[in-house]
Order: structure tokens, then C-alpha cells, then sequence
């Protein structure tokens, strides 16, 4: 079904090949998995396989393509669109409609699928994903989770043959991601040939009949799957950092709570890790814990500080905010003046590049650096103001295994140093080696353990 | 991320298009016209009124902006002019056109916008190029109150007020512009659109009866203002 032959490519103004002699082939229903470390040229394949490249990413490409038999030379990306369905590594600005029904349909519309098939089409492709309450809601609503499942079922109502998915697990709480890699194992089953390129392999392996992996363009045996991350340390918890007392928050036009009357503490030396599914408000409790939002009722207090009372820039002085999308934090020229801000020093900054795999980067700009490595960036910057507490949004997301490894190792050195750790994280290895305590958020409420 | 709840679509929401551009457009051009202050504040009344029943709502610092720049126009007015009623209306016409853009923008998605353009004989891709615009501001909009709260977590580590500025929102907004660009075109390409070539239609756009009953309505507003300017009290 695919067949890829001394496959190779360099991006315009770079010196190095992203991807080097890659070959494979692989057979109608086959569900295979590309891996391999952040940079290694999953997403170059991808986007060569989808004719991206070259007709939208210029560079040297050499080597050749078949995909359902034919040579994709030549082909524009729409028409290799007909044989093969893409699903983009972020899911913000992909949407072009404001509805998830009209979000699915514009694709059917563009494959002039008559309009009285829509509907059906429509409907059973958010059945397939498990999205069907979605129908009517505004894309700009749904939480990033949501959003990828949305995504998803638009690619699966076009019905083509080959699918490929970049990250597809990136959001997708645990309970979504079984289901999507049994829907996958379902679609292989009945037929689809099936590419994904994915950093978690625990979560897939199992599933794809085979692995291609890759490591600095090239393909190379598959090193044995990391399960599991040394656990951070039990240190004696300590005064009380971040509490949250009979707090209630619900949007502005809606009457019914996101979640109503929860109560919990974080002491120093402690790491927290919030769980629940897509959209259950992990994101929006930490926006109300640093005072980015305001709750209907019910008091917070951070480092000392009763949120509300005082602003945000205070509150921020003690605790910092690790968002989910790096982009929004990162503002300065090169990545080590990120980190050197505020009064940090010259070694600290050196300290925290090294502790987060970001050495030699220092006077690269921090736009210029992969997702994960942005993410490591915006950690090592709040790691290096040395805060007393640290909230950090999904901390795995476009990790490999190797960086999430040091990741951990890091926040278990902030937490012997008197930090306090609260994460909110999708990801089932982050929060078995993170969690001194997990906090489920459900139906409206919250559930410790 | 930071979300936000659906707001129910109202009968503002579901009118076609190009009737809310009709009566903004010609309400637009009728405020021009008057100069009478109580003509003005009929058409003014019926846009506020529309406003209200779409559910647009407006935060207390909206409306203080919006009260601040319309004293500011009818002072500046005044201290020309010297006639109080001449500077009112002057306001008054500037409140007009303000209310005018938001029952297009606020009520009407992009898909229906899609669907009405390319009822007129403007080329596909123009269309589509004219879609992704109105959707490009509210979604840099959110980028923007991102970085907001970004700055606002940084607070003064990210050095005075004109550095905030500059690298805070204006670089930052600067690559996100940049990266829009890139991610929808292909975006656009990987979901099979060509600008050039026939699309079906899912949910065909349609006048009804509450379109009627709308153009009626302005249509009345419009008499009655233009009664009041050239015939009355």
C-alpha cells in the first residue's frame, strides 16, 4: 500500500538531512507505528507522504513514493488528500468553521459528497471517536482533547484508505486514548493501512503489527519501550503551599459548575498530579490558582497569598505557571536570556539547561526549537526563578521518552529543595512517577488519592 | 486550555447574511444623513435593541470604553462647534456605525459568511481568502489574551512597559500571524479545498420569515427616524 524507496530530504537552509536512505513498505491493513526521539524526522515523513513536501516545504528531496500502487510524483497535496488522510501533529488552527458539525461536513463538502450522505457521514464519524454529544457544539468551547477527537472523526467521514496521524495521543485523556487505539485496531482490521507517528510507544506497540523507528533521520532497531519512570522521592510534606477551600467556578452564561465546593491543600515537598477527562477543568483550576480567573465562590490561597487580594504579578513572584502551549511564554530573543530573566544568574541558567537536554541551544531563538524543546524551555525558566510552587500543564506532551525521563528527574531535585508540584497530565507514566497524591476531577467534583 | 461555553444561537444568529448586512449597511448610511439627535437615537434604539436580542453582551469595561470614546468625540465636537445638539448627534452617528459592525461580526459564522459569498460571483479562492480573515481576529484575539496572561505572570521580569509591549504581544503575535498562515493553507490543502472547484453544501443558506420580519422591523425604524428628522417634532 505504501512503498518508500531511498528516501531522502533536506530542508532549504539547513546543512544536515532530516531524513536519510529511509526505506519500507508497508501492506494494505497493516497499522504501523514511526517513533523515535524529538527531531529524528517522523513529521518529515509525514509531510513528504502528504506531498507537503515539497510542493508547500521547500528543500532537496530525493528518493520515491508509491502509495495505493501509483508514484505520488507530481501530485498536489488536495490530490493526495483523495488517497490519504493526514491529521496534523497540533490541533489549533486547523478548524475553519465555528461548529464541530460544519467542521466535519467542510471536508465532505470539498470531496462534493451530496448533501443528503452528510448527515450520516457526519454522525458516524463522531460515533466512531466517541464524540457524538460534540455535534453541536463550538469548536472554540472544547478542550484540546476534544478538539483532537473532532479532528479525527473529520478525517475519518472522507473515508480514504491511508491514514496517517502525527501525535495523535498528544491530548487524549487515558480512557480516550484506549478507545482510539482500539478504533484503530478496528480500522486496520477492516482494511485501512494505517501510519502512526507517535512518541508513545508504551501506548501503541501492543497494537501496531510492526515498528519503524527513527534516530537522527535514519531508521534503526526500536530500543526496548520505556513503561515507567523512576518515581520522584517521598519527602516529609511540610506547611501548607496552595490550598483551594469550597471552591466553585462556572462560566459566566452557564448555570451549572464546572466544578462546585472542592476542597484540597498542597504542602511543600508535595507533588500533586490532577487527572480527568478531556475538558473536566484541570487547565481552568490552575488558572483560578494563579488568579487568571475568578471563582463563584470559595477562597484560594497561594504561597501566602489570598488570590483575588492581590495581583497576579505577586501571586506569580512565588509560583509559576507552566503553560500547556509554550509559545505564549516564551519572549526573548535567545533561549538563554529565557531563562537568565528576573535575577537569575549565569550559572543557574547553564544548571538548567544542562538538568533539561538544552545545552548548545543557548543562543538559538527559542522559536526556532522543536515543541518539546519549548516546553523544557519554559520549565527550565520557571525552574530557575526558583519558585516555591510549580504548576505545570501537561508537561509530556511532544517528549520522548529520554526527555521525559529528565523532566522527572529534575522536578524530583525542585521537590528535595523545598518546591511543591502540581501537574496536570494526560499521561499515565508522568503521573504514576510524579504523584505523591493524584486529584481526579469528575462529574463536577474531585476524588484524592 | 482556557475555555469558554457556548452561547445559544439566537434569531439574530440564524438570519441570512446579507440582511443584517442590508440593514447595517443602509442604517450606516442613513445615520449620515441625519442630524437630528432624537432621529438618530430611533435607529440607534433599534440596534441596541437587536443587540440585546441576539444576547451580545458587553462587560462593564466595554461599555466604559465605548461611553469614554463617545464623550471624547462629542466634547471634541462641541469645542468646534459650539452647539450642543450638533455634537450629541455627532455621537449619536458614531454609536450607530459602532453597533452596526458587531450584529454582523458577533452573529454571523463563518460557514454562512462561506456559503453567501459564493452565492455572488466573487471567485472561490477570494471567498475563502475573505472566510479565513474573519476568522483570523477572533483567534488572534484569544492568542492575545494568552499572551496577556503570560505578561501578567512575568509581571516587571520582563522589563518596562514598552519592552512588555514589544516582546511580550508584538513578537509573539508577530509568529503567530506567521504560523497561521502556514498551518491553514496546509490545513486547508490535507481537507481537499480548491479554491477553483464546485463544493457541495451541507446546510444551504436560506431567507425566511424572520428575515422578512427583521427588514420589516428596520424598515419601520428607518421611516420613523427619517419622520422624525425631516418631519417632525
Amino acid at each position: 500500500m505504501i512503498r518508500v524507496c531511498g528516501l531522502s530530504f533536506r530542508y532549504a537552509n539547513q546543512s544536515s538531512n532530516a531524513l536519510r536512505h529511509v526505506e519500507f513498505d508497508i501492506r494494505a491493513g497493516e497499522m504501523v507505528l514511526v517513533s523515535g526521539p524529538t527531531g529524528c524526522g517522523k513529521s518529515t515523513l509525514g509531510l513528504i507522504l502528504c506531498r507537503a513536501i515539497p510542493t508547500l516545504i521547500p528543500g532537496d528531496l530525493a528518493g520515491r513514493v508509491w502509495v495505493n500502487d501509483k508514484s505520488i510524483e507530481g501530485l498536489s497535496v488536495r490530490e493526495m488528500a483523495r488517497e490519504l488522510g493526514f491529521l496534523l501533529q497540533n490541533v489549533e488552527h486547523q478548524t475553519f468553521t465555528e461548529r464541530v458539525s460544519d467542521e466535519i461536513a467542510f471536508g465532505l463538502e470539498n470531496f462534493c459528497v451530496p448533501p443528503e450522505h452528510m448527515a450520516t457521514r457526519i454522525e458516524e464519524s463522531l460515533r466512531l471517536v466517541q464524540g457524538s454529544h460534540l455535534l453541536n457544539r463550538r469548536l472554540a468551547t472544547l478542550s484540546a482533547g476534544e478538539r483532537q477527537r473532532v479532528m479525527l472523526a473529520a478525517l475519518l467521514a472522507l473515508n480514504q484508505r491511508v491514514l496517517v496521524l502525527d501525535e495523535p495521543l498528544a491530548y487524549l485523556d487515558l480512557e480516550a486514548q484506549e478507545r482510539f487505539v482500539t478504533l484503530m485496531d478496528r480500522l486496520s482490521k477492516k482494511g485501512k493501512t494505517i501510519l502512526i507517528f507517535e512518541h508513545r510507544r508504551d501506548a501503541l506497540q501492543a497494537f501496531a503489527q510492526r515498528e519503524i523507528y527513527l534516530t537522527d533521520g535514519c531508521i534503526r532497531p526500536e530500543p526496548c519501550v520505556w513503561s515507567q519512570f523512576k518515581k520522584v522521592r517521598d519527602y516529609k510534606a511540610k506547611s501548607t503551599v496552595l490550598a483551594f477551600e469550597d471552591v466553585s467556578f462556572a462560566w459566566g452564561n452557564h448555570k451549572d459548575p464546572l466544578f462546585a465546593d472542592i476542597s484540597f491543600e498542597v504542602k511543600q515537598h508535595e507533588s500533586v498530579v490532577l487527572l480527568g477527562e478531556n475538558g473536566s477543568g484541570k487547565t481552568t483550576l490552575m488558572h483560578l490558582a494563579m488568579g487568571l480567573a475568578k471563582p463563584c465562590r470559595g477562597r484560594i490561597i497561594t504561597c501566602d497569598h489570598e488570590v483575588g487580594r492581590v495581583s497576579v504579578s505577586q501571586i506569580s513572584r512565588k509560583a509559576a505557571y507552566v503553560f500547556q502551549r509554550p509559545d505564549h511564554q516564551l519572549y526573548q530573543p535567545y533561549v538563554q536570556d529565557e531563562i537568565r530573566s528576573g535575577s537569575v544568574d549565569g550559572d543557574a541558567v547553564h544548571r538548567e539547561l544542562a538538568a533539561l537536554g538544552l545545552e548548545g541551544l543557548e543562543k538559538r531563538h527559542p522559536r526556532s526549537l522543536s515543541m518539546g524543546q519549548k516546553r523544557r524551555l519554559t520549565l527550565a525558566a520557571a525552574l530557575a526563578r526558583q519558585p516555591k510552587l510549580i504548576l505545570l500543564d501537561e508537561p509530556s506532551v511532544g517528549q520522548d521518552d529520554a526527555s521525559l525521563a529528565m523532566i522527572i528527574r529534575r522536578l524530583d531535585d525542585f521537590l528535595r529543595d523545598g518546591g511543591t508540584l502540581l501537574t496536570a497530565t494526560h499521561d499515565f507514566r508522568v503521573a504514576m512517577a510524579l504523584a505523591h497524591r493524584t486529584i481526579e476531577l469528575k462529574s463536577g467534583g474531585m476524588e484524592q488519592r | 486550555m482556557f475555555l469558554h461555553q457556548d452561547t445559544p444561537a439566537t434569531i439574530i444568529h440564524r438570519l441570512h447574511p446579507f440582511t443584517k448586512m442590508a440593514v447595517g449597511t443602509v442604517f450606516s448610511g442613513l445615520a449620515l444623513c441625519l442630524y437630528r439627535p432624537l432621529a438618530l437615537a430611533v435607529l440607534l434604539g433599534f440596534m441596541l435593541v437587536v443587540l440585546a436580542v441576539a444576547r451580545v453582551r458587553l462587560s462593564p469595561r466595554q461599555w466604559f470604553s465605548i461611553g469614554l470614546f463617545l464623550s471624547v468625540i462629542s466634547t471634541l465636537n462641541f469645542l468646534a462647534s459650539h452647539d450642543t445638539c450638533h455634537a450629541t448627534a455627532y455621537a449619536m452617528r458614531f454609536a450607530v456605525f459602532l453597533t452596526a459592525v458587531p450584529i454582523l461580526a458577533l452573529t454571523t459564522d463563518p460557514r454562512q459568511m462561506t456559503q453567501a459569498l459564493s452565492q455572488t460571483p466573487l471567485p472561490g479562492g477570494l471567498a475563502m481568502a475573505l472566510i479565513l480573515v474573519w476568522r483570523f481576529f477572533p483567534l488572534m484575539a484569544e492568542e492575545a489574551r494568552q499572551m496577556r496572561q503570560a505578561a501578567l505572570l512575568r509581571g516587571s521580569a520582563a522589563g518596562g512597559v514598552a519592552m512588555r509591549i514589544y516582546r511580550g504581544m508584538l513578537v509573539p503575535l508577530a509568529f503567530c500571524v506567521i504560523d497561521y498562515t502556514d498551518r491553514i493553507t496546509l490545513a486547508l490543502e490535507l481537507r481537499g479545498f480548491t479554491p477553483a472547484q464546485r463544493r457541495t453544501c451541507h446546510r444551504p443558506l436560506k431567507a425566511g420569515a424572520a428575515d422578512v420580519v427583521f427588514s420589516a422591523a428596520a424598515l419601520l425604524a428607518a421611516i420613523v427616524s427619517a419622520w422624525v428628522q425631516w418631519e417632525g417634532f
